[in-house]
């Protein structure tokens, strides 16, 4: 653009500016419509359904905290047993893979890998009767160790690409002080691998955070049922007052919100490098 | 690097085993093990609990109708596939001779197993015969467009016949032809002609696969339903293969949003769109379904709000009154859009606007990252304007990501019902109308009590994906 004179060059960048704005706008569209909405009580929103509107009615969020938040607790406890487990289980998983080529290495590894070319879509009758077989149904720890064993394989190619990577000589060093597998790993690999795990962990935590179909077949109890199927299940009600609804969806939205203030950078990077493993 | 371990020092190192062991176990027993019992349940009538007989293939004629049909033309899709795949055939006459003889041979053995073994009239045999024909005559033409590297620019003629085949399918399967007219040219018209442009015609594959896959839905489609099987599974992927249809005119604002964004002359602004972009993503999907869910209701909504602020809704009643909808809109009545049968498919096509999906806008900048700012400068001296620029130097770039993008989401859609679970329960809305594969399959394991038939259900979409998968794996590739 060094030749373009600069007046031309300001309004392009405008135009560039301005089109994203419009885009952003209507994207964050239903986000303004349930914060407006999140504050009013159902004459006010007959009344005015575009703006912000005095007095606004915090009383709904003390409603809508006693609705849904025993739906976030569950799923945190569900995301958190769970991407823990999952941790436990893949940085070993991958570490094996990473480091040694024992005889069945190649078959166990396609045994991983052709599950992600498997689509998983007949599963869920078959895995069902097995958790009611195993007596895990109505219980969190079906929700869990389904969501384990289903971040097992992604986690294990990326994690195995990253201790690849890690030196040789550390493992080395670590082995003539008498290091053990286990301590290699834990004292190794876990401390350096903090920004690949933190961002793993992000994406498994929006997938349990949204996920429903599972939940809704094997969860009964109203008090155990995690956010998403907790949501529905309070839309479905009758006598809709939309104000707490909103401001229900709204609480709902915030224990994302703070993880991704906390976590911005790798959140970007982690979309986006999962974006680009799709 | 790794350390190479022979059977010889297994002996004092066998305790490694046990690091990837609780994984295998893990993945064995909730992963595998579903999809077996699922390929075997497939077979049974089962109802998830106390009966369980083995019914042979019971369900999936149940579901598919005359397969010979089915069994023909992917015997034949084989061949057809080797024989496109040649390359030490040099000869298009041979090709085009064998790809033919092939068609009506296998037509010829549907037509006669159909007259043998399943007790049909001639006349109908004969039936079968002309659909065979047609249907591998499609699959012909859309595996010339998927292989064939010579002539690239003349065989899109060869589209047009191309062309009537899917708007007699559409047709054929209760739309009326103006409607299936639209979809084709709109594809048509779209994927043929600007795409091809786009790419200034190095490559006009991105568009011959892309037709390649719509003939190829359409064609299997077209079987289905004219095999009779279940009505409500076929019927079910015309939803999803609408559905994909309108899917991918909705991958642009993605495209145009990243292409924007990337343009930008600031680092840090870049940065910050991309964090914004990001937020939709961390608000909860159930969220954001049941927001929608709430802009389309029809008197508190405020979807039917805008339409009448905007004066939308009254073009929409005067288009009814033009076009003789039956008053789906009226003056004075909002128009119920997520219980209406007519409505409800727009509705869904609707939803989501504008369709920025963040995955997609971030991966198309990962994607354009590789441009050099020199290129734009070359580009600028040269004259070309902002259009150009993104048909000669962005697209080429992204177009792997977005032939990517599309099979994902092709997948993705054959897939879905969860959405659909949420907001219409197990009946699939208004008149059954958006009943789709996966949603049947699981209205028939957990409310019909007919497990096996759900499994039958998910081994053909398994079956579906499959093939997509491996159509995306060995044709799209990936060159970085």
């Amino acid at each position: 653009m060094k030749l373009g004179c600069k007046t031309k060059s300001i309004f392009s960048e405008l135009s560039k500016h301005l089109f994203i704005f419009l885009i952003l706008a209507m994207s964050f569209f239903p986000f303004y419509v349930m914060l407006t909405i999140s504050g009013k009580t159902n004459a006010q929103f007959a009344g005015n359904p575009w703006t912000f509107m005095m007095p606004f009615h915090w009383e709904n969020f003390t409603v809508a905290w006693n609705m849904v938040s025993g739906y976030i607790f569950n799923t945190i406890f569900i995301c958190v047993t769970s991407i823990i487990l999952t941790f436990g289980l893949t940085l070993n998983a991958a570490f094996f893979f990473a480091r040694y080529r024992m005889p069945g290495h190649k078959a166990l590894w396609y045994f991983f890998l052709i599950l992600m070319l498997m689509p998983g879509i007949a599963n869920l009758i078959p895995l069902f009767m097995l958790l009611k077989n195993l007596n895990l149904l109505n219980t969190f720890w079906a929700l869990i160790i389904v969501d384990t064993a289903g971040a097992q394989v992604v986690q294990i190619y990326i994690l195995r690409n990253f201790i690849e990577e890690i030196p040789q000589d550390l493992f080395d060093a670590a082995e003539v002080d008498g290091a053990t597998l286990l301590q290699q790993v834990y004292n190794i690999v876990l401390p350096m691998s903090g920004s690949i795990l933190s961002t793993l962990g992000i994406l498994q935590f929006i997938s349990i955070w949204n996920s429903y179909i599972l939940p809704l077949v094997v969860i009964r109890d109203d008090n155990m049922l995690p956010l998403a199927v907790g949501l529905v299940r309070m839309d479905s009600e009758y006598v809709k007052n939309w104000g707490q609804l909103m401001a229900g969806y709204t609480i709902s939205s915030i224990p994302m919100i703070i993880i991704f203030i906390f976590t911005m950078r790798l959140f970007v990077k982690g979309l986006s490098s999962a974006a680009v493993k799709g | 690097m790794a350390k190479i371990i022979g059977y010889s020092k297994l002996k004092h190192y066998w305790k490694v085993y046990f690091f990837v062991i609780p994984s295998v176990l893990l993945v064995g027993v909730f992963s595998y093990y579903p999809a077996l019992s699922a390929m075997y349940h497939a077979f049974f009538r089962w109802n998830g609990e106390d009966i369980n007989t083995f019914v042979g293939d019971l369900n999936f004629r149940r579901l598919m109708g005359n397969y010979w049909l089915w069994i023909f033309t992917f015997a034949l899709f084989a061949l057809v596939l080797f024989y496109a795949r040649k390359n030490d055939i040099k000869s298009n006459l041979f090709r085009l001779i064998a790809g033919i003889g092939s068609m009506i041979a296998g037509a010829g053995a549907i037509a006669i197993n159909g007259w043998a073994y399943i007790d049909m009239t001639r006349e109908a045999a004969g039936k079968h015969f002309g659909f065979a024909l047609l249907v591998w005559g499609t699959l012909l033409l859309a595996f010339k467009f998927f292989i064939s590297d010579e002539n690239k620019n003349k065989w899109i003629y060869m589209l047009i016949p191309l062309d009537f085949i899917a708007a007699a399918f559409i047709h054929a399967t209760g739309f009326s032809s103006v409607f299936a007219w639209m979809i084709v040219m709109l594809f048509n018209g779209f994927f043929m002609w600007i795409l091809p442009y786009a790419e200034n015609l190095p490559h006009i594959e991105g568009a011959r696969t892309l037709q390649s896959f719509i003939a190829l839905g359409i064609c299997f489609w077209g079987l289905g339903k004219h095999a009779g099987g279940d009505p409500v599974l076929w019927s079910g992927f015309t939803i999803v293969f609408i559905l994909v249809l309108f899917n991918i005119p909705k991958m642009i604002p993605s495209i145009a949003t990243a292409v924007v964004v990337h343009r930008l002359k600031s680092e840090k602004f870049n940065y910050f769109y991309k964090v914004l972009f990001v937020i939709p993503m961390i608000i909860p999907g159930m969220v954001y379904l049941l927001l929608w869910k709430f802009f389309f209701e029809p008197n508190v909504g405020i979807f039917n709000k805008v339409l009448i602020y905007t004066k939308i809704m009254d073009v929409l009643i005067y288009l009814d009154h033009l076009l003789g909808w039956g008053g789906i809109f009226k003056a004075g009545t909002m128009p119920v859009w997520l219980g209406n049968e007519h409505l409800v498919l727009p509705a869904f096509i609707l939803w989501g606007f504008p369709w920025v999906g963040v995955t997609g806008v971030l991966i198309y900048l990962a994607g354009l990252q590789g441009i050099s700012t020199s290129v734009y400068e070359a580009a600028d001296i040269d004259g070309a304007n902002a259009f150009e620029k993104f048909f000669h130097i962005e697209l080429p770039l992204i177009l792997t990501q977005i032939r990517i993008n599309m099979v994902l989401m092709i997948i993705g859609t054959l897939q879905t019902y969860g959405f659909i679970l949420i907001l219409f329960g197990e009946s699939g809305g208004p008149n059954g109308k958006l009943m789709v594969p996966g949603l049947l399959m699981f209205a028939q394991a957990f409310s019909g009590g007919q497990a096996g038939y759900a499994c039958a259900i998910g081994l053909i979409l398994f079956f579906f994906i499959l093939l997509l998968t491996e159509l995306n794996n060995r044709y799209i590739r990936v060159d970085k």
